[in-house]
């Protein structure tokens, strides 16, 4: 569905992304996660259509719309883009702003399309509202609905939550979630929460420094995190000091403060001798009152 | 190494010569430096007799009396204007409100109506003869403290109460606060308005060549028409460009330099700035200073509005019964439709140029426009002058050309037509013009315009369906400016406007220098009144700040 092969991308002289590869497959929603200034927005801008690349291709459904040779325009790429600030039009109303993109269609068309919407946005009593008569909420809801209408291959939300209020954005989060899965349609949004990122996606693709650190899904994430950054990155948790020593009948194990702990996987055997941190999430600690060892702890 | 140098600035600059939004502003700040570039190539040749002759005799007076004009405008406005600003920012009395916008009505007022209307006035009355260089800087101090008054309360009312609190608390009076602590912050404001009143005093014509004063403006009038030396003139504009640029150049060096003083672009909280505001507690005085208060508002407004205004609707009125219809309403339609065409011209390249800045990928263009805006601070007279000498050489080739041609001349196409009249208002105007444009654009944030082309739809949709609904405020605001600017414009019209074309601006200005001032009245009258629109409407945008 979407596709990215080794994309690289420069802004002026700088280099903001670099080899980065993803594909997302038909109904799925993905999501960039990383921290400000890892390159995720000017990768979902190079997606919409807005920067060329400097190397590498971006196919949606197949067809190659940008390469280092070929830029289709943005206005013919069938990608539907939601603002981080929504940029809804502040003189049109709801309705009008909803169906802006289906220009070529019929009136009928239109104003069935737009019923539609807004029976599934629930904005239908807003439709003649204008967007500064909404909360924030149901301006991104608007935002959505415009950006779904023209039925676009993908959309692609910017720091969709960010606007809003902090205490709501988990449950609006579901909500949105819901709609894109009932719409079917391919998404990719950019976040720096990761509960956001959690409560929405399918397959995160952890970004750092230009490039794409590790895309999994959020379960994979939390559990096999593949580099030192993810582990940090993603979820609570501690980094324990060791040592990686053969034992026998095991790949090996680490030696640590806490004591020894069996490794999963053979490590390679350069690895063997070396300084190593274990990675020890809270959900890891089981509690036995009736253990041999009890200990004092503040919880 | 060295060509494949080369070879890179070659492929940039071709990378930036298509980029068509940065070429067609640089093709029209170019044309707009056209005048600034005439004015500086007249220093190629200068003739050192011309110079000694000047030297000997009028120069030390065109420097000295402009110098003085301006100085003592400066302090004058600056005086009125921090004064009255600081009465309606700080103390609650009779009509404080109304004052607050009343105040700026002596913005409708030109310079030498104002001069022309008191001069009869004290002629009547036979008191004195107000024809003197004190005259010209009372008068002008009168119609241009607007300038500061209104940057000065903007940067009162936006000084936090919390500083007057802590003074207070510190056993500090206002009036030592006033001098310590309110007027230090608001002094780039004062500045800024001080120096725009200091370079209106600069330009004016009307009223010094109607008292008869030597400053620069006149020596250049006097140096081209009286003794036919162009060159020398040129290089008289020349000079007084530079005094300007001088006074812009201080004011933009002060504020550079207390740029720390501006409280207002801190991030504060919105909520607790608004409630700090709303609790600021306007001082109540006793009955007698109050009443103090309001005399003080009320005489300014009367000397530089009120008196003025009332004398010349009595002789208006007076004249009324044998005035020239036909003439007056030619020169109405020649000054309203001068004025409207070029409002819609100057705006146009106005939106133009604030669409390159939006668009262009080379961030160069924000100087291009700021260089084009340049031409706000260029005199009337300079301008007129930058624009003959070249126009007049391009009419001389291209007759030379046609009648090589067609053996006949076809006469003054570009100098001495319309087009020399519009293309001054363009450079001269066209800085107001694109305040609004630039700030009605800024305001469409960038998001809104790629929304636009993810939905599918072209740049001129995004123009057409998005920009100009949320642009019309701006571009109307832009126009009524322009259109007002025009209609009152003095040196530069005089000068440039074809044979025997007159407007109210121009006949108000004959008559009175014929000292024919109760006929001048009429069309000073409807100036003054047209100019009140503009006022009415920077009262509101100040209001619903």
């Amino acid at each position: 569905m979407l596709k990215l092969e080794n994309i690289q991308i420069a802004l002026g002289e700088k280099h903001i992304i670099h080899d980065v590869s993803l594909s997302l497959a038909s109904g799925d929603i993905g999501c960039l996660l990383g921290p400000s200034g890892c390159g995720k927005t000017t990768l979902l801008r190079a997606i919409a259509g807005f920067i060329p690349l400097v190397a590498g291709t971006i196919r949606i459904q197949g067809e190659t719309v940008s390469s280092s040779q070929q830029h289709i325009d943005v206005t013919q790429r069938k990608v539907g883009v939601v603002f981080q600030d929504f940029a809804l039009f502040p003189h049109l109303t709801v309705g009008q702003n909803i169906v802006f993109g289906l220009h070529k269609q019929t009136t009928q068309q239109q104003q069935a399309r737009l019923t539609e919407l807004l029976d599934l946005t629930q904005l239908t009593e807003y439709a003649d509202q204008y967007p500064h008569q909404l909360s924030g909420g149901q301006q991104q809801r608007v935002a959505i609905a415009r950006a779904l209408a023209p039925r676009p291959e993908i959309l692609l939300l910017d720091e969709p939550f960010s606007a809003l209020d902090p205490s709501l954005r988990e449950s609006l989060a579901l909500d949105i979630k819901t709609l894109l899965k009932y719409e079917g349609v391919t998404a990719l949004l950019i976040t720096h929460d990761q509960t956001e990122a959690f409560t929405i996606a399918d397959k995160i693709a952890v970004m750092n420094d230009g490039h794409i650190e590790q895309y999994a899904s959020a379960y994979d994430l939390y559990h096999e995190p593949q580099t030192y950054f993810v582990a940090n990155f993603v979820g609570e948790g501690r980094f324990i000091q060791g040592r990686v020593v053969v034992a026998p009948n095991t790949h090996g194990v680490i030696q640590t403060a806490l004591g020894e702990f069996s490794v999963h996987e053979e490590p390679a055997l350069a690895e063997y001798e070396k300084q190593a941190l274990l990675l020890v999430r809270p959900d890891d600690f089981v509690v036995d009152p009736t253990s041999a060892y009890p200990s004092d702890c503040d919880w | 190494m060295f060509t494949s140098l080369g070879r890179s600035f070659v492929t940039k600059m071709l990378a930036v010569l298509r980029d068509t939004w940065f070429v067609s502003a640089l093709c029209l700040c170019a044309l707009l430096g056209v005048p600034i570039i005439a004015i500086l190539w007249s220093f190629t040749d200068i003739s050192l007799p011309l110079w000694t002759h000047l030297i000997d005799t009028n120069l030390s007076l065109y420097i000295g009396n402009s110098l003085l004009l301006a100085l003592g405008v400066g302090i004058g406005s600056g005086v009125l204007g921090v004064s009255l600003a600081w009465c309606v920012t700080q103390y609650e009395f009779w009509g404080r409100s109304w004052f607050q916008w009343a105040l700026l009505l002596p913005l409708a007022m030109p310079a030498y109506i104002m001069a022309y209307t008191y001069t009869g006035l004290f002629d009547d009355l036979g008191w004195f003869d107000s024809r003197s260089l004190i005259g010209a800087i009372a008068f002008m101090s009168l119609v241009l403290y607007p300038y500061v008054f209104m940057l000065a309360k903007t940067a009162f009312s936006g000084q936090q109460q919390q500083y007057q609190e802590v003074a207070a608390t510190l056993g500090i009076t206002r009036s030592a606060y006033f001098l310590k602590i309110a007027l230090p912050i608001a002094r780039p404001a004062v500045l800024t308005g001080v120096a725009l009143a200091m370079m209106e005093a600069l330009a004016d014509y009307g009223t010094v060549a109607f008292f008869g004063i030597s400053t620069f403006t006149t020596g250049i009038f006097r140096t081209w028409f009286g003794m036919g030396e162009m060159q020398l003139a040129s290089q008289l504009a020349g000079g007084l460009a530079l005094f300007v640029l001088v006074v812009l150049g201080l004011e933009k060096h002060s504020r550079r330099n207390m740029r720390f003083y501006q409280t207002q672009d801190l991030p504060v909280n919105k909520d607790t700035s608004a409630r700090a505001r709303s609790t600021t507690s306007l001082s109540v005085q006793s009955s007698i200073s109050h009443y103090a208060l309001s005399a003080y508002c009320l005489s300014v407004l009367l000397l530089a509005f009120i008196v003025p205004v009332t004398q010349l609707c009595v002789w208006a009125l007076s004249t009324l019964e044998h005035i020239d219809v036909t003439e007056y309403w030619t020169l109405l339609v020649n000054s309203f439709a001068l004025a409207l065409f070029s409002s819609i011209l100057i705006v146009l390249i106005a939106l133009c140029l604030s669409y390159a800045q939006r668009f262009a990928k080379t961030k160069s263009v924000g100087y291009l426009t700021q260089f084009a805006a340049l031409g706000y601070a260029i005199p009337g007279t300079v301008l007129a002058i930058g624009i003959l000498q070249p126009f007049g050489w391009l009419d001389e080739q291209l007759n030379y050309v046609w009648y090589q041609w067609f053996g006949e001349y076809i006469g003054l196409v570009f100098s001495g037509t319309f087009v020399a009249l519009f293309f001054a208002y363009c450079v001269r105007f066209l800085s107001v013009a694109m305040h609004n444009t630039q700030t009605g654009l800024e305001r469409i944030k960038p998001n809104i315009d790629d929304a636009v082309l993810t939905l599918g739809r072209g740049r001129l949709s995004l123009m057409r369906r998005i920009h100009f609904p949320l642009l019309r405020k701006s571009l109307l605001a832009a126009s009524i400016l322009v259109f007002v600017d025009v209609l009152k414009e003095l040196p530069a019209t005089l000068i440039l406007r074809p044979f025997n074309f007159n407007t109210l601006a121009v006949k108000a200005f004959e008559y009175a220098a014929d000292e024919r001032l109760i006929a001048a009245a009429m069309p000073s009258v409807t100036i003054v009144i047209i100019g009140i629109i503009p006022v009415i409407m920077l009262t509101r945008a100040m209001q619903q700040n």
